[in-house]
């Protein structure tokens, strides 16, 4: 117990600290109100950056309704996090509680309720110190929030502006968008960035933040982003026998149980370990600068992407370590028999998401035929994001099922305080329990045999 | 009805005593045989573990209210007195050897449950027992000095006393000594001289991997009918790879020892892995064996302390973190290029570098340093890696920093090794997106220092050095101790531990077992088979999802079986015949050349069995079910 108490006068402490450096951020916060983007926002001191384009073009190009709904967004973000008076305030009332004489009325100087899930959480009073240093450090970030304001391209032409913060997830977003396109829900729908110069293209992963995916883009960026139904984006899912029985004929795959499905993914998705396909195979790869392409024996394992550059032998101690998935994305590409003399346009690409043109370290691989780039593609993705992935693609399921209401989705984005417990751990808990039912072992051994 | 003479021999007496003659009837049943033989040695002990072993027809008579006319007992039969539980000694798969009270009348199935119970591992159905493989003659004197712990001592009844706080079993709290044994089940050992890797026996193919997989015991019958004998050696080894329920909280011991069977494996190349997996496999290995030694135990701590820890500690950095006091300077030479320029090699220059949040900026000198900068460079996602040599006071720190055309190439000289491992951690906080604020930081250098110190030690290597620190060689296979010296392994094995450098044990351990169960050879126990109505002899992989056939021409998978597809498998005993049918009317048959078909029966039933479990019926094993998945019919 002393360890504890001794603790506790450590947060003390901290917190006292934590007051001074509030101050000192709101402080440092104010002069961002004089950049032209923020002038421009004209809420005040949120640090909005602008994306790819003009901030007013985009702006002019809002639908009216769109631009209400962001300036409402903006008001409520300003009400919930301005680092200045309310801000102050509501702090003021936190710190008020470490105090012996701190009384309910403190409450008092809380934000206003309109922002339901911020105010009924503090409506609640926190527990303990822990809990309000939780409250405390959730008022820091926030206040150091970037937003960008995005337009998303639709598939018949259209476009939609929205505002997304850092903290938010493509999943997240595509909900927004669910909202306000009224589309079906289903789990195929994505984001999907393009970069014309390279004439490549990617489906963000669900998981991923949009902002900071964003800021990879160079100013001047030609990038687009796409609100699009991509129908092969959890292929590995709906059809695993494809990933995790490639080897066999496409006929004997075609007439596969939906329970063998689901006990495929259970045996490599529902481990401690996500298992990778086991792919393998001739791949064509782009000679550095030139536009050659050289076929060599490529193998995919979990810890990487491996190939045979020399020899004929596929031996263990032959395997050369091509890329690793921890700093590149996967794309797929548009045209590249044309742009690249490549051997087929079923091609793919590698490279870091800050690499924004052709380099010596953009990766150029090329499959004979459609259905191997999907193998390769997305078993890729398997082996990059691992349970992730299939954390994802459960979210979707659950969402394309509308198990969730969608107003409480509305709920949530039309206030301003983030929810810290993201719905999407719920579900992955929810799941284990209700596994695929296994398959019924055979009968014992017949009667016939010989004892 | 008549009476007749029966002797029986009782163990306890000794092995020169005469057999105890007993005058009984056909109608007597087995119990009354013990009471009388109890009361005619007129010894007074604990005879509750004793049963009669029947010599010619190598059974027990465990059924006491059996008659002796029921079991076909005459006068002839040669019966022995004496204890169920005898010592074994176990070789465990940390390579330790522990002697303990094991079950000889009950099926090896059961045997293996005590025997885990004992030692506090979950789910003894994934382990079994192995004949071990004979050792030379050579190292008997070397055997006899061998350390064996001793567990004989503890109570049989004692597995269902409670655990502790610690989760280890009160039995292990009993002496000093017992505690010892329990260290030695629980935490991982240190890693083994290049020399002894070198010397253990490493399967070079396919076929020899497939000739451990005939020494299983079989587990639907004891071990005195399998030739095992007091005091023999056995292995214990996990031999399904379908681990359930893994956690670490209560698997201390579970998680130890299959960490310890996964690192034999994976040194012997008893399963292959890449350079790549090597070196992560070896950087585990070495994080592992130094956390593990300031870490007594794998003991996780309370939940509620440890979320108020992790507030506390972000609250730390986010404080830190907004003060900005956070940066170093120092003066470094650098040299900057990007790729297609290579050519154009400048030399270094020298700059006033500052590092500050994730990024590193550089000055013409320190005066100007109040500034801008000559550049600014972010190093959030760049690729950092070490290029040093101690001997040759070499410090470089390469940069590969990712920009819209391409990669930027950045080499830092550092002065020294103290500039080195400051800088070096930073970098590699950095490339993570951690601030220099970050509670890593120190102990990011004190990783970096200790690896160099490392070097230092292993460039001595010329000199034949009783050196206590690790050498390379002791964390990767034979393979690479040929084709690599441990200098060079060093800067390689560097690469891949900053990866996993902040990891605690347990996550470590874990993470070393999951890279392992990726592997795609994961799992795989191999059987050579010979098929009906072939000619060759062809190689069975069994998994814990289904059969593969490899040819051994082509050395390659040439046909997957799913057990999901499977409609019923037997055992033709007289032709010792395995035959599977699977749906879609495909028979396969095979006869078994390395392993005895009872055993490869016994792995298929087994795998089926394993993946009958669930979590609502975790707690009873089923061991009905398993017998009858496994025995082929057998009579058992």
């Amino acid at each position: 117990m002393y360890r504890k108490t001794e603790r506790m006068d450590d947060i003390d402490t901290m917190f006292s600290h934590l007051l001074g450096e509030m101050d000192t951020l709101s402080q440092s916060l104010m002069p961002a109100a004089d950049s032209p983007e923020v002038d421009a926002g004209s809420q005040g001191n949120c640090p909005i950056s602008i994306g790819f384009s003009d901030l007013n073009e985009s702006l002019n190009e809002m639908e009216d309704q769109d631009l209400d709904a962001l300036v409402a967004d903006l008001e409520s973000t300003s009400d919930g996090h301005d680092p200045g008076d309310q801000g102050a305030g509501s702090l003021a009332a936190a710190s008020a509680t470490l105090g012996p004489a701190w009384e309910p009325k403190a409450a008092a100087t809380l934000p206003p309720p309109s922002n339901s899930v911020e105010s009924s959480e503090e409506m609640v009073e926190p527990q303990t110190k822990a809990d309000r240093i939780h409250l405390a450090l959730e008022k820091l970030k926030e206040a150091k929030v970037r937003k960008l304001i995005v337009k998303l391209l639709m598939s018949d032409g259209s476009s939609k502006t929205l505002m997304v913060d850092e903290r938010q997830t493509v999943r997240e977003v595509l909900d927004k968008l669910f909202e306000k396109t009224h589309c079906d829900c289903g789990i195929d729908w994505s984001l999907c960035e393009t970069n014309s110069e390279l004439q490549i293209e990617r489906g963000f992963e669900d998981h991923e933040h949009l902002v900071e995916l964003l800021s990879a883009w160079t100013r001047f960026s030609e990038n687009k982003i796409y609100f699009l139904s991509r129908p092969q984006r959890y292929l590995m899912f709906t059809e695993p026998q494809l990933f995790y029985m490639w080897k066999k004929k496409t006929a004997c795959l075609s007439g596969i149980k939906e329970e063998a499905k689901q006990l495929l993914i259970k045996e490599h998705f529902g481990g401690s370990t996500v298992i990778v396909p086991d792919l393998e195979g001739k791949l064509y790869l782009k000679e550095d600068g030139k536009k050659l392409w050289k076929p060599h024996y490529f193998m995919l394992r979990a810890s990487g992407l491996y190939y045979v550059p020399k020899g004929k032998t596929r031996a263990i101690s032959d395997l050369v370590c091509f890329v690793r998935f921890e700093k590149v994305n996967i794309y797929t590409t548009k045209n590249y028999k044309h742009k690249y003399k490549a051997p087929s346009d079923f091609c793919f690409v590698l490279k870091h998401p800050c690499i924004q043109r052709e380099s010596l370290y953009v990766r150029f691989l090329c499959c004979d035929d459609k259905h191997t780039l999907s193998l390769w593609v997305n078993s890729i993705r398997i082996a990059k994001y691992g349970t992730v992935l299939f954390e994802n693609y459960q979210t979707a399921v659950k969402k394309a099922s509308g198990s969730q209401p969608l107003h409480f989705a509305a709920d949530r984005y039309n206030s301003a305080a983030p929810n810290p417990a993201p719905p999407k751990t719920t579900n992955v808990e929810d799941y284990p329990h209700e596994p695929p039912p296994d398959f019924i072992p055979p009968p014992p051994p017949s009667q016939n045999t010989h004892v | 009805m008549a009476s007749w003479d029966l002797a029986v021999t009782v163990e306890d007496l000794g092995s020169d005593a005469p057999a105890v003659t007993l005058s009984v009837a056909s109608d007597l049943h087995v119990g009354g045989v013990i009471l009388k033989l109890v009361e005619k040695t007129q010894i007074k002990r604990d005879w509750s573990d004793h049963a009669i072993w029947w010599e010619q027809k190598q059974q027990w008579l465990l059924r006491t209210a059996w008659t002796l006319e029921k079991y076909g007992i005459h006068a002839d039969a040669r019966l022995l007195f004496m204890p169920q539980h005898k010592p074994l000694k176990l070789g465990l798969p940390n390579g330790k050897t522990l002697r303990l009270k094991a079950c000889f009348s009950r099926p090896v199935f059961q045997t293996v449950m005590g025997i885990c119970k004992i030692l506090d591992i979950r789910h003894p159905e994934e382990l079994s027992l192995l004949r071990p493989i004979e050792e030379k003659k050579k190292k008997k004197d070397k055997d006899s000095a061998e350390e064996i712990y001793d567990l004989t001592e503890v109570p049989l009844s004692s597995a269902s006393r409670p655990l502790l706080y610690d989760g280890m079993p009160a039995h292990f709290a009993d002496s000093p000594e017992m505690e010892a044994v329990y260290k030695m089940l629980s935490v991982t050992q240190p890693p083994p001289a290049p020399e002894v890797i070198a010397k253990q026996y490493r399967p070079a193919s396919v076929v020899d991997k497939a000739h451990i997989n005939g020494r299983w015991l079989d587990s639907s019958r004891c071990l005195m009918q399998q030739g095992i004998q007091e005091n023999d050696r056995v292995w214990l080894r996990f031999k399904y790879f379908s681990f359930y329920d893994m956690d670490p909280k209560y698997d201390v011991v579970r998680l130890t020892q299959l960490y310890e069977q996964a690192r034999w494996a994976i040194l012997l190349e008893d399963i292959d892995c890449t350079e790549e997996e090597m070196m992560l496999f070896g950087a585990l290995q070495y994080h592992i064996s130094k956390v593990s030694q300031s870490e007594p135990q794998m003991v996780s701590s309370n939940a509620a302390m440890d979320d108020l820890d992790s507030a506390l500690q972000s609250l730390e950095v986010k404080l830190e973190g907004e003060s900005s006091s956070h940066s170093f300077t120092s003066t470094i030479n650098m040299i900057s290029y990007f790729r297609p320029k290579r050519l154009t090699l400048k030399g270094y220059k020298q700059y006033w570098f500052k590092f500050q949040d994730t990024s590193i900026s550089y000055f013409k000198s320190k005066e100007e340093s109040i500034g801008e900068p000559i550049q600014q460079i972010n190093l959030k996602g760049c690729e950092v890696a070490p290029d040093v040599n101690v001997t040759a006071q070499k410090f470089l720190i390469r940069l590969l920093i990712p920009a819209p055309e391409g990669m930027n190439e950045v080499y830092l000289r550092c002065e020294n090794e103290e500039q080195y491992a400051q800088w070096m951690a930073g970098c590699r906080l950095a490339s993570k997106g951690k601030t220099l604020a970050d509670s890593s930081f120190q102990n990011e250098i004190q990783s970096i220092r200790s690896f160099l110190a490392m070097q230092k030690k292993s460039s001595h290597g010329n000199a034949p050095t009783n050196d206590e620190s690790i050498n390379t060689h002791s964390l990767v296979s034979p393979r690479y101790h040929k084709k690599y010296k441990a200098k060079q392994l060093t800067p390689r094995i560097l690469d891949a531990y900053q990866n996993v450098a902040q990891l605690s044990l347990t996550d470590a351990v874990m993470r070393f077992l999951q890279i392992w169960q990726a592997l795609p050879d994961f799992g795989l126990s191999y059987v050579v088979v010979r098929f009906k109505g072939s000619r060759k002899d062809e190689v069975l992989g069994i998994a814990p999802n289904r059969l593969i056939r490899i040819d051994l021409a082509v050395g390659d998978v040439v046909k997957t079986w799913r057990y999901n597809n499977m409609k019923q498998w037997n055992v033709n005993w007289d032709i010792r015949q395995m035959a599977i049918e699977f749906e879609g009317n495909i028979n396969i048959a095979f006869g078994c050349v390395t392993a005895d078909c009872k055993i490869v029966h016994e792995f298929i039933g087994g795998y089926i069995f394993m993946s009958t479990r669930s979590r609502a019926k975790s707690d009873t094993l089923n061991e009905e079910l398993f017998h009858k998945l496994t025995g082929g019919h057998e009579a058992l």
